[in-house]
């Protein structure tokens, strides 16, 4: 009886821990774009940043799978979006809250203003994605995400 | 004859163990079969290249043929009449269409004695790939729009530092952690060009307090790269409405034009080269050209970060 419960116990680990969550159908490239023509940022221009520097700026490990990321295009604004797949979708959240952090260090004393948006970043998560955006329109980020994770 | 039956109890023992032991291959099979698709996932991931927008299109591209004349950048050579005895230099009289946009003159702004002069020939892009550049917002460009062209330069450049904080403040965040723009350089291993640019957020400090802290920077430059060639690049112009977005009085042209001096003054006197780019982006009026700001006045657009590095091309010891 007791082998009998413990291979049934075996068998219930070896299920649960191969899919960390459900893997949604997304891609991080046309999510991100798709936020940056609808978010509305007039005061500067967003360009997706290569990934060699984000790699850089962003603490990914090795559990994210596909990343795009929008800043800004003169480095006067904090504006920001970032869709991020990872199979540890707990620590690409951990990485975009920090990004928030280090932006807030920059803009603080530089552009004050930008303290606004950078107080208020929309972070949301689902399924093996997550999403941050930095900008002035909050609302309109919400729905624009709200859309992409329908 | 008493017939005794023997009724034999169903055993359930072999069935569990049998429906225990195929599930367990089942939730195996499982696994494996998820992290083999995940690994398939994983090797598809599409390859991150260079987005198109840190690339120029092909109607971006400077036209290094074009007629002289018809360029928007002026240069930095002097006429034959220039009285502040710099070498080598010759009056452009627009008619070599061999020459680049960086060589013409359209202005009468004299080249301020004491800067690199202009080379005849330029180095290439890979001049830069052992290459540092110290700076602030308008040096954190750099990698957004050069790194297909340069993509060994070593940038360490963050918003808001002015000659001050460039020595002391952790404001530079390398793999999570905060560093000193020094400190931070140290990870970038040996360099054997730097390149600075400060002083854009420096122009409310006092001059005094503004090249103290400039040549204690650069001290340090010294002490971390002592067999580096060290050029120090005048501070940008701005465009002529850029108190609509930045209002300080202090942001103006003839405040940086004065800071450049104290900049050329500095870097003579510590024996760096210091590099007049700032010629490389004024227009007639002496200020920044709106195209090349259209959104505050100061941060340039990546056009300009190429007209930036064709000036550096040009002035090299």
């Amino acid at each position: 009886m007791k082998k009998t419960l413990m291979a049934l116990f075996m068998s219930a680990v070896i299920f649960s821990s191969c899919n960390g969550g459900e893997t949604l159908d997304i891609d991080a490239q046309k999510a991100a774009e798709t936020i940056a023509d609808g978010i509305g940022v007039t005061n500067d221009q967003l360009m997706e940043a290569p990934a060699e520097v984000i790699n850089e700026w962003y603490t990914f490990d090795d559990m994210v799978v596909d990343f795009t990321v929008y800043v800004s295009a003169t480095g006067g604004t904090a504006n920001e979006i970032a869709v991020v797949k990872s199979k540890d979708v707990k620590t690409a959240e951990e990485a975009l809250i920090r990004r928030v952090e280090n932006l807030k260090t920059r803009f603080k004393d530089y552009v004050p203003a930008e303290m606004v948006k950078l107080d208020n970043p929309v972070i949301v998560t689902k399924g093996d994605v997550a999403v941050m955006v930095i900008a002035d329109d909050t609302a309109k980020a919400e729905k624009l995400i709200g859309e992409i994770f329908k | 004859m008493q017939v005794v039956r023997h009724r034999q109890k169903a055993s359930l023992s072999p069935l569990i163990k049998f429906i225990a032991v195929f599930l367990m291959i089942a939730a195996a099979s499982y696994g494996i079969a998820t992290l083999w698709q995940n690994a398939q996932e994983s090797a598809s991931a599409p390859e991150k290249k260079a987005p198109a927008s840190a690339m120029l299109t092909e109607d971006e591209q400077p036209d290094y043929d074009a007629d002289p004349e018809d360029v928007s950048v002026a240069g930095s050579i002097a006429s034959d009449d220039d009285e502040t005895g710099l070498d080598g230099q010759d009056e452009q009289d627009g008619e070599d269409e061999s020459l680049p946009d960086t060589k013409s003159i359209l202005y009468e702004r004299q080249a301020i004695a004491g800067a690199v002069p202009q080379n005849e020939e330029s180095v290439g892009y890979d001049y830069f790939n052992d290459a540092i550049f110290f700076g602030d917002s308008i040096s954190t460009g750099i990698p957004l729009y050069m790194i297909t062209m340069v993509p060994d330069v070593a940038v360490v450049a963050m918003q808001g530092v002015n000659t001050m904080t460039a020595n002391t403040s952790p404001l530079i965040d390398i793999n999570g952690t905060q560093l000193t723009m020094i400190d931070a350089a140290k990870t970038k291993g040996d360099r054997k060009k730097v390149y600075i640019m400060l002083g854009a957020n420096s122009l409310g400090l006092d001059e005094n307090r503004f090249i103290d802290g400039y040549t204690e920077f650069v001290k340090s430059v010294f002490e971390l790269y002592p067999d580096a060639v060290v050029y120090i690049q005048s501070i940008l112009p701005v465009t002529a409405n850029v108190n609509e977005v930045y209002p300080a009085e202090y942001i103006n042209n003839e405040r940086i034009v004065e800071f450049n001096e104290l900049i050329r003054d500095m870097a003579v006197g510590l024996n760096a080269h210091y590099v007049d780019v700032a010629q490389a982006m004024i227009d007639e009026t002496g200020a920044l050209p709106t195209n090349a700001s259209p959104f505050d006045g100061m941060h340039l657009t990546p056009e300009y970060y190429i007209k930036w590095f064709d000036y550096l091309r040009y002035h090299t010891v």
